[in-house]
C-alpha cells in the first residue's frame, strides 16, 4: 500500500522527484494522497501548506476569497458577496500575500495585491501556501507568505467530461464545464465556466431611520471563464506544457446603507478581465532537472461611478481604468548528485508595462519597467534526524540592487519513527513598492524604497496514520519585524501620499488540525485551522493626539478559526463548515465607543459601538450523495449557507445575506 | 426471525457508533469547542447602535448643560463608503465635548461623509454627501424633525428665505431648489455648461448678496456663478483662479474667494493658489494673494464683525480684510511643519468672541482632534471628535 502510495506522489509531484522514473499506471481519481514525504531537506524549517483535496472539492463552485477564509489561516477583507476580497496573511497587508499562477507572479503590478474573489476554485488543481519565509524559494514580497495555485496533467486519463450546475439563492447560477481527452504523451485539459447571481437579498435597513426593508440592489456579479492546458510528453524526460486562462467580471457595487439619494444616481460598476498564458518545459537529465517557463498575463480592470444628471442622462463621474500587461519568464535548475545534498537555482525576469488613466479627470501614468530575480538555494541532509536549508534571493529593480534577502531553515526529527518533526528559520525578505505607490496621480511617491521584513519562526509538526486512521497537526509560531512599511496619509497639498512610514511588528500561532477516520464503510474527517494574529502598529508617532502606537491594525481579528467536519457513508456525504473571527477593529486606535475619553459627557454609559466588528461565526451545510454507475457518476449537493441566519457585516456599511440555500448537481463520465 | 435481524443490525450498528466515538475520544474537547461555537453564535445587530438614547429633554442635567450656553457642531465625515461619519457637539462654556451625538439621540448612523452642517430658524440642516440627503435636526435636542432625500452628491446648503433653500452638488450640474417648509425637492437650477473635455459644473460654497448668489465651482473648475434667487436662473458668472472652493462675504460687502489652483498633473489647472476679493457688482477682481505653487489653501473664513479673514495654508493665517500684503508669519504655526503630512484640515472662527478652532483629522482613521484657540492665538482647549472632522459649525444661544 505504501509503496502505491508513494509512487502515487511520484506521478502527481514528477517535478520533485526529477531523477526518477515516471510512473503512470495507478488510478488517481478517488486516492486522496497519503503519503507525502514530510521529512524533505528541500522543505527544511519552512512552513507549506497544502490544500486537502477534499476541501477543494467542498469549495469547487466558489472563489478563492471564500475558500482561504474558511480552510486556512489566511485572513480575507471581503466587501460582500462576489466584492472584492483581499487577504492578509499573517497580519500584513494584501500586498504582502505574493500569489503565483503556475508559476506566474499574478498580482496586480498596480496595485500590488490580488482581489480573490476573481479566482474560482473550479479552475485550480493543487493549491499551496508558503506561509512566511517560505514563499522565498518562489519569489520575494511575500512578507506574510504566498499562495500558489498551480494545474496539473492526469496522464491515465483517456476520456472525461463533467459537468456541474448550482443554483442557489438570490438568481444566483453557477455552471461548471469540464472535458479532457489524451493518452500517455498528449493530454488536453478544457474548463468553462460562468457564475452569476443578482445578490439582491432583502433586509431591515437599519441605517435609515424607517428601518425600511430593502432590497441589495446594484449588487449583482458575472463571471465567466475558459482554462485550456495541453501537455505534451516529448520523450519520456521532457515534458511541454501550455496553459491559458481567460476571464470576464462585471460586477456592480451598492451604493452604501444610508444612501437615501436619487434612485438613478450613485452607480458604481467594475469590470475586470484577465488573460493568462504560459509555456512550459520540464526536462529530466540524471542529476538534474531543468524547468523554463514564459508567459504572459494581461490584466484589464476598469471602475466606474455615473450619476443621473437632468437633460444628460447617465454619466459618469469616474471612469477609472487600468491595464497591465507582464511578461515574465522563468528558468530554474535543480540538482542532486548525492542523495544528502542539493541545490536550485532560478533566473527571472518580468516586464511590466502599465497604463492607469481616469478619463474624467484626464489623470494617469504610463509606466515600463522590468524586474530581475535571482534565486539559489542550498539543501542538506546533516544526518539522518537534520535537515538544513540556505536559500538567498536578489532582485534588481530599475537598475537598482535590492538588499539580499535570505532565509535559513532547519528542520529535527528527533525520533526515527515518529513522524514527529521540528522546524525553525530566520530570514529577511522586501516588498517593493507597487507602481501605483510610485506613480499615481497625484501623490505618487517615486522616493518610496522597499519595504523590509524580518522574521523568525519555529513550527512543531506531527502526523500519524495507521490503516483506517490518520492525524496531522502543525503548531507554528511566528515573529516578524516590518520596516518601511508604505502608509498613504493626507498631504498638506490635499491629496493623498505614501510614505515609508510604518512600522509594524507582526507575531502570532498558527495551528493546524487534520483528522480522518474510517471506520467500516464511514468516513469522518475533521479540518480545523486557528490563528493568533498580533499585528501591531510601531511607527513613529507623527500626529497630535494619535492613539494608534502599539494597536492592533485596523480590520485584523486577533483570534480566527475555522472547522471544516465532514462524514460520508456509501456516496452519501455531510459537511458542516464553521468560520469565526474575535472582534475587529475599524480605527487605528482600536477605539470601539463613541470616545477614547472617559471625561466626555455620557461616553462611559454609551453602548455605541459604530466603529466596531462584533465576532463573527457563520455556519454552513452541505449534506449530498452520490451515485456511480460504472464510468457515470452523478450527484446531488444542497447546502445551506449562513446555517443560523446570522446578522453580520464584513466591512462597515454593509449588510451581508441572513441564511441562504444552494443546490448543485453533478455529472461525470470518465473512460 | 426477521424481527431479530433487524434488532442484531440495530445493536450492530449501536457498536459501530460506539467504536467511532471511542475513536474520536481525543478529539472530544474539540468537539465540546465546536458545540460551543454553535451556541454562543448570537450576533446582536442593534449592540451598534445606542440602547440608552441620550434623551435630553427628559435627562434635566443634560437639559440644563445643553439650554444655558453656547455649542460648537463638529461635523465629522467618517471614512468614504464605511457609513461612519458622526457628529460632535462641544459646550463651549463648560469646555465638554459629546461625540456620535446624532447618533446617540437618534438610534441611526449619520450616514457616509457627513458634509457641512448649517443652521437656519434653530433647525441644524447635515448635508451627508454620500448618502445623497441632507438631515434636518432640532438643535436644542438634536432629535430629527426630517430630511431631505433624492440628491446625487449635495455639499452646501444656503437658506434664500425662510421658505426657500438651494443645495449645491459636486456631480449634479445643477443646484437643488428644496421647499422648506416640506422638506422636498421643488426644482433644480442647471449649472451645466455643455463643456466635453472637463466635468462642469460642480458647485460648492454659496454667498448671497441682496437677490444674488454667488456660487464657488470648485473641482476642474474656474468659475464663480452669479444666481437670481428670484428666478432661480444662472444669470452671470465671472472667471477667477482656478478651483475656487471656499468664500465669504466682509462687512464691506465684498466677497473673497480662496482658489486651491489645483495639484501637479491636473490638465484644466495647475497653477499657483490664491486669495482674491471680488467686486459683487461689477464682478471684477480688486486684490489677488497668491500662495506658492504646490501650496493648498483651504477652509476660508470670517469672524464675527467681518472684518478679518482667516484661513488654513498648512499653518493657520489672519489678515485684515484691508490688508494690501498677505502676512509674513502665520497666526497659529502648525505642529507638523517639516513634514508632508498633512495636519490642519478645517477651521472655524467663533463669531461672538473671535476664538479660533481648528480640526486636525490625524492619520484619518481615529478620532480627529479640535484645538480651541483664543483671539490672539493662544491655545485654551483640545478635545477629540469622529473621524475626520472637516466641518465646524456655531450654535447660536438659545433664547
Amino acid at each position: 500500500m505504501l509503496k502505491k502510495i508513494l509512487s502515487l506522489y511520484m506521478v502527481l509531484f514528477p517535478l520533485v522527484l526529477f531523477s526518477q522514473h515516471i510512473t503512470d499506471t495507478i488510478h488517481i481519481k478517488e486516492i486522496t494522497v497519503h503519503g507525502e514525504r514530510i521529512f524533505k531537506k528541500e522543505n527544511a524549517g519552512v512552513k507549506i501548506t497544502r490544500i486537502d483535496s477534499m476541501v477543494m472539492q467542498d469549495k469547487i463552485t466558489v472563489s478563492l476569497s471564500e475558500l482561504l477564509s474558511q480552510n486556512t489561516t489566511v485572513f480575507i477583507k471581503d466587501h460582500g458577496r462576489g466584492a472584492l476580497a483581499t487577504a492578509s496573511f499573517r497580519g500584513t497587508a494584501p500586498s504582502h500575500t505574493q500569489v503565483y499562477w503556475n508559476g506566474l507572479t499574478i498580482n496586480s503590478p498596480m496595485l500590488g495585491m490580488t482581489d480573490f474573489s476573481l479566482i474560482p476554485s473550479f479552475i485550480v488543481d493543487n493549491m499551496q501556501l508558503e506561509h512566511g519565509s517560505a514563499s522565498l524559494g518562489t519569489g520575494s514580497g511575500g512578507l506574510g507568505g504566498s499562495i500558489a495555485i498551480e494545474n496539473m496533467p492526469a496522464w491515465n486519463n483517456r476520456f472525461n467530461v463533467s459537468y456541474r450546475q448550482s443554483v442557489g439563492s438570490y438568481d444566483s447560477f453557477g455552471e461548471f464545464f469540464q472535458f479532457g481527452i489524451g493518452n500517455r504523451k498528449f493530454q488536453s485539459k478544457t474548463r468553462i465556466y460562468a457564475d452569476d447571481s443578482h445578490n439582491d437579498y432583502q433586509y431591515v435597513n437599519k441605517a435609515i431611520i424607517e428601518r425600511p426593508l430593502m432590497k441589495n440592489d446594484n449588487a449583482d456579479f458575472h463571471k465567466k471563464g475558459l482554462l485550456q492546458e495541453f501537455y505534451y510528453r516529448l520523450t519520456e524526460k521532457n515534458i511541454l506544457s501550455l496553459k491559458a486562462w481567460a476571464q470576464v467580471s462585471d460586477r456592480s457595487l451598492p451604493s452604501v446603507m444610508s444612501y437615501e439619494g436619487d434612485d438613478r444616481s450613485n452607480k458604481n460598476e467594475q469590470q475586470d478581465s484577465t488573460l493568462k498564458v504560459v509555456f512550459d518545459w520540464n526536462s529530466y537529465f540524471k542529476y538534474f532537472k531543468i524547468d523554463a517557463k514564459t508567459g504572459v498575463d494581461i490584466q484589464n480592470t476598469n471602475y466606474s461611478l455615473s450619476n443621473f444628471i437632468h437633460g444628460v442622462g447617465m454619466f459618469p463621474a469616474i471612469n477609472s481604468s487600468g491595464k497591465s500587461f507582464a511578461w515574465n519568464s522563468h528558468v530554474g535548475i535543480e540538482s542532486a548528485v548525492v542523495n544528502r545534498l542539493s541545490w536550485k537555482t532560478s533566473f527571472d525576469v518580468v516586464n511590466y508595462n502599465v497604463h492607469s488613466f481616469e478619463a474624467v479627470d484626464q489623470v494617469g501614468y504610463d509606466k515600463v519597467r522590468t524586474d530581475l530575480s535571482a534565486f539559489g538555494g542550498i539543501y542538506y541532509q546533516a544526518t539522518n534526524w537534520m535537515n538544513l536549508s540556505f536559500m538567498l534571493r536578489d532582485q534588481i529593480i530599475e537598475r537598482n540592487l535590492s538588499p539580499l534577502m535570505f532565509n535559513v531553515g532547519a528542520s529535527v526529527q528527533p525520533f526515527a519513527k515518529k513522524e514527529f518533526i521540528l522546524k525553525a528559520n530566520v530570514s529577511r525578505n522586501y516588498h517593493f513598492p507597487s507602481l501605483n505607490d510610485l506613480y499615481w496621480q497625484p501623490g505618487g511617491n517615486p522616493d518610496l524604497i522597499e519595504e523590509e521584513s524580518k522574521t523568525v519562526e519555529s513550527s512543531v509538526f506531527y502526523q500519524l496514520h495507521t490503516n483506517s486512521f490518520r492525524c496531522e497537526q502543525e503548531l507554528t509560531s511566528y515573529y516578524s519585524d516590518i520596516t518601511n512599511w508604505i502608509i498613504w496619509l493626507p498631504s498638506f497639498q490635499g491629496y493623498w501620499q505614501p510614505f515609508n512610514l510604518k512600522k509594524v511588528k507582526s507575531y502570532g500561532i498558527e495551528y493546524h488540525l487534520k483528522l480522518i477516520q474510517e471506520i467500516y464503510d464511514f468516513e469522518f474527517q475533521l479540518h480545523g485551522n486557528y490563528a493568533y494574529t498580533k499585528s501591531l502598529n510601531f511607527g513613529d508617532r507623527l500626529f497630535l493626539g494619535d492613539g494608534s502606537y502599539g494597536k492592533q491594525l485596523p480590520f485584523l481579528p486577533l483570534h480566527s478559526g475555522n472547522i471544516l467536519f465532514s462524514a460520508s457513508y456509501k456516496g452519501f456525504y455531510l459537511r458542516f463548515q464553521n468560520n469565526s473571527y474575535g472582534e475587529r477593529f475599524t480605527l487605528s486606535s482600536n477605539q470601539i465607543g463613541v470616545s477614547d475619553d472617559s471625561e466626555e459627557i455620557g461616553a462611559s454609559v454609551s453602548t455605541s459601538r459604530l466603529n466596531w466588528y462584533y465576532p463573527y461565526y457563520m455556519n454552513n451545510l452541505t449534506l449530498g450523495k452520490e451515485l456511480k454507475f460504472k464510468s457515470l457518476s452523478m450527484g446531488l449537493d444542497f447546502k445551506v449557507n449562513n446555517l443560523f441566519n446570522e446578522e453580520y457585516r464584513s466591512v462597515l456599511g454593509r449588510y451581508m445575506p441572513r441564511r441562504n440555500y444552494e443546490v448543485l448537481l453533478k455529472i461525470a463520465f470518465a473512460q | 426471525m426477521r424481527r431479530i435481524a433487524y434488532i442484531q443490525q440495530i445493536r450492530c450498528y449501536k457498536l459501530k457508533f460506539i467504536n467511532l466515538l471511542s475513536h474520536f475520544r481525543m478529539s472530544s474537547q474539540l468537539i465540546g469547542i465546536i458545540v460551543c461555537i454553535l451556541f454562543i453564535s448570537c450576533i446582536d445587530d442593534e449592540s451598534l447602535i445606542e440602547k440608552n438614547k441620550f434623551d435630553i429633554d427628559s435627562d434635566l442635567a443634560l437639559k440644563a448643560y445643553f439650554s444655558n450656553q453656547r455649542g460648537l457642531f463638529v461635523v465629522n465625515e467618517g471614512n468614504f463608503m464605511y457609513d461612519n461619519a458622526s457628529l460632535s457637539y462641544y459646550l463651549v462654556d463648560s469646555m465638554k465635548v459629546v461625540n456620535h451625538i446624532f447618533s446617540r439621540v437618534n438610534g441611526v448612523p449619520l450616514g457616509d461623509v457627513a458634509h457641512s452642517m448649517t443652521i437656519h430658524n434653530n433647525l441644524g440642516y447635515i448635508v451627508v454627501n454620500n448618502s445623497g440627503k441632507v438631515y434636518v435636526i432640532d438643535v436644542d435636542n438634536l432629535k430629527i424633525k426630517g430630511k431631505i432625500t433624492g440628491l446625487v452628491s449635495p455639499r452646501y446648503i444656503h437658506f434664500v428665505d425662510n421658505t426657500k433653500a438651494y443645495i449645491t452638488d459636486l456631480y449634479a450640474k445643477s443646484i437643488t431648489i428644496v421647499d422648506l417648509n416640506t422638506l422636498q425637492v421643488t426644482g433644480s437650477i442647471s449649472v451645466n455648461n455643455f463643456e466635453t473635455e472637463f466635468y462642469q459644473h460642480p458647485t460648492e460654497q454659496m454667498v448671497q448678496i441682496g437677490k444674488k448668489l454667488y456660487v464657488s465651482c470648485w473641482s476642474y473648475d474656474d468659475k464663480i456663478l452669479v444666481i437670481d434667487v428670484d428666478s432661480d436662473r444662472l444669470i452671470d458668472s465671472l472667471t477667477v483662479v482656478g478651483q475656487p472652493r471656499s468664500m465669504v462675504c466682509d462687512k464691506s460687502g465684498k466677497v473673497w474667494v480662496l482658489s486651491d489652483g489645483g495639484a501637479s498633473g491636473n490638465p484644466f489647472v495647475y497653477e499657483r493658489s490664491a486669495l482674491t476679493r471680488i467686486n459683487p457688482e461689477t464682478l471684477e477682481i480688486e486684490r489677488i494673494f497668491r500662495f506658492e505653487l504646490n501650496d493648498n489653501p483651504l477652509s476660508l473664513c470670517i469672524n464675527g464683525s467681518g472684518d478679518t479673514l482667516s484661513l488654513i495654508n498648512q499653518h493657520v493665517w489672519q489678515l485684515p480684510i484691508t490688508a494690501t500684503k498677505f502676512p509674513e508669519k502665520p497666526f497659529i504655526s502648525s505642529p507638523y511643519s517639516g513634514l508632508a503630512i498633512g495636519g490642519f484640515y478645517s477651521m472655524a472662527v467663533d463669531p461672538l468672541t473671535s476664538e479660533v478652532y481648528v480640526a486636525d483629522a490625524v492619520d484619518n482613521v481615529q478620532q480627529g482632534s479640535v484645538y480651541r484657540f483664543s483671539p490672539n492665538g493662544i491655545a485654551i482647549d483640545t478635545f477629540k471628535v469622529g473621524i475626520i472632522p472637516g466641518n465646524l459649525c456655531f450654535k447660536p444661544t438659545s433664547k
